[in-house]
């Protein structure tokens, strides 16, 4: 077979041009007798050259079909594809409002980046594909040991200087080896979660659950004290805390000391956050920065202002503010530069937002675990802004108006 | 929003897949109904993850298409017994047709491939017939242009299906 290709390869651009002179000569009709019968001889070669020949004649059985194909209304097909992807760009939008209304009846009224604009806009530069956070964690001892844990649906234990890491199932638990060991030491443990990362669902060694946000530490010691749990927090966390009466659970705060016995929360305390955020979904919370202290019910929030050191309380929807445990980005009234502070610890990526868009106010639910790619044309759509990444930098740029 | 790799499969295979069904389903409004519904399915795929979009596209048209043959099975026949739906392979192109099918999109293909005013040329003389003085006058220009066009058409056609057959 190759050996014909070859052939035929060869003979035709031997005798193609001769081919091609006489195949026209044929159409015009002065094709000389001589010359009739060096044709045939041509076209004996491959059974294409007849075929070119019949096309040209009109005999080409081809010939109907082919016709048939002009005949097929594709800009019409394309319009309607154009529509089509219009539609479905906004559907997407209203579904994403559809789940997290369903989620938290409260947010019924919550619209996604309301009005999709229709007008021309410029559309995203963005030269690489930007990935969600992937789930893996770095736990340190106070030895200064590094161990870089990662997501397993396999069981996996490690022994990192007598605490035992155990992954499985997709969940982190923390606990002492050999707990009943006279010669007891408490060591302190340090989960870190990268920017661009997440934490599994952890349990520490008192069965309290934490989930913690991307760019954030968590400190505590092996074999917590006998009468109260201490952990130091930098970043956020979600906490479902075991209940233990007789050792209040203490989370300090870049600041901030909360103190619970037994309830799940939301504490948002980052270094670059002008504002700690501590929302409570469920038992009792009891929050101070030493001058002043509140107690939170379940639905309230503080918000500690850490350069005035005003603390504020409001009522929220609680599970408004642990969305992103859930795979989600949730926004309600936010000014775009906080949310890309946001971005860009998930995605690890360094945002620029223009003065002129940075103070527009958001509310939206959003897929953690899309690309950012993806997200970046959903929120295109408001026609606001683009994204146009240079230098490994994504700068939010205002639309052209 | 549309990719760039979308257009581009959209347009050089749109008639192609539309001939493919119709093809299948012997119906002109049925197969592009379905070409059309297939495409508005590929909106939701990154194409550029996909090995073979061409490949994909034709599979999904056929597939789509069998589809409908069967269902218009289901509609004719009402109470119909499940076990007498006819099998996919009923509807399934033969060897033959397959073959002739390629051969048209192929033969299609590289008159589409040929640069615009040839294409016109081509199109004209070889497969709605005018004659070269119709076509010149249509297209507007001299006779001689017209055979230029055909002669530079025939080579490129030649090299093209050279590559294909």
């Amino acid at each position: 077979m190759e050996n014909k290709n070859d052939n035929m390869k060869k003979t035709s651009s031997q005798f193609g041009e001769r081919l091609d002179c006489l195949l026209l000569k044929h159409r015009y009709g002065t094709l000389s007798p001589v010359e009739r019968l060096e044709l045939e001889a041509l076209l004996s070669v491959s059974p294409y050259h007849e075929e070119i020949l019949k096309l040209i004649d009109g005999t080409s059985e081809y010939g109907p079909d082919i016709s048939r194909m002009y005949s097929y209304d594709e800009d019409n097909a394309w319009e309607k594809l154009l529509a089509a992807d219009k539609n479905r760009t906004r559907r997407r939008i209203l579904s994403r409002a559809g789940i997290a209304a369903c989620f938290a009846a409260a947010l019924v009224a919550m619209a996604v980046f309301v009005h999709p604009d229709t007008r021309e806009r410029h559309a995203n530069e963005l030269v690489s594909e930007i990935k969600p956070g992937r789930k893996f964690v770095y736990v340190e001892t106070s030895v200064g040991d590094m161990h870089l844990v990662r997501e397993s649906s396999e069981r996996q234990t490690s022994l990192i200087d007598k605490t035992l890491v155990d992954v499985e199932n997709g969940e982190m638990r923390i606990s002492v080896a050999d707990v009943d060991s006279p010669m007891q030491t408490v060591t302190m443990v340090s989960i870190h979660v990268p920017s661009g990362c997440e934490s599994m669902p952890t349990t520490l060694p008192d069965g309290t659950k934490v989930w913690l946000n991307s760019s954030s530490s968590l400190r505590f010691p092996s074999t917590f004290d006998p009468d109260r749990r201490e952990v130091v927090l930098m970043g956020e966390a979600y906490f479902e805390v075991n209940p233990d009466p007789a050792r209040p659970f203490i989370v300090e705060a870049e600041g901030e000391r909360i103190e619970v016995l037994g309830t799940s929360f939301n504490v948002r305390a980052y270094r670059d956050d002008r504002q700690i955020e501590t929302t409570l979904v469920t038992g009792k919370l009891k929050v101070s920065n030493g001058h002043r202290e509140v107690v939170l019910e379940p639905g309230q929030q503080s918000l500690l202002d850490r350069e005035t050191g005003v603390m504020q309380v409001s009522e929220v929807v609680p599970e408004f503010h642990m969305l992103w445990v859930r795979g989600e980005f949730c926004f309600r009234d936010q000014t775009l530069e906080s949310i890309f502070k946001q971005f860009g610890r998930w995605y690890n990526v360094e945002f620029r937002t223009h003065e002129s868009v940075k103070a527009i106010l958001y509310t939206g639910v959003l897929k953690r675990y899309e690309s950012f790619n993806t997200l970046a044309d959903l929120m295109t759509q408001t026609g606001d802004f683009y994204f146009k990444e240079v230098n490994g930098v994504i700068r939010v740029v205002p639309q052209p108006r | 929003m549309i990719s760039r790799e979308y257009e581009r499969l959209f347009r050089s295979h749109y008639r192609s897949s539309v001939f493919v069904a119709e093809m299948i389903v012997n119906s002109r409004q049925a197969a592009e109904d379905i070409v059309q519904d297939v495409f508005v399915k590929l909106l939701d795929k990154n194409i550029q993850k996909i090995d073979s979009p061409a490949n994909f596209l034709y599979m999904s048209v056929r597939n789509a298409a069998i589809d409908h043959c069967r269902r218009r099975v289901i509609r004719a026949k009402e109470g119909v017994d499940l076990s007498q739906i006819p099998d996919n392979t009923d509807y399934e192109l033969t060897a033959n047709e397959l073959e002739y099918a390629n051969d048209v999109k192929k033969l299609f293909g590289a008159i589409e491939s040929l640069p615009l005013q040839s294409r016109n040329v081509v199109k004209m003389i070889c497969v709605e017939k005018y004659s070269y003085k119709d076509a010149a006058k249509k297209l507007g220009m001299s006779v001689s242009t017209v055979k230029t066009h055909m002669y530079r058409s025939f080579k490129t056609l030649r090299n093209r299906l050279n590559l294909f057959f």
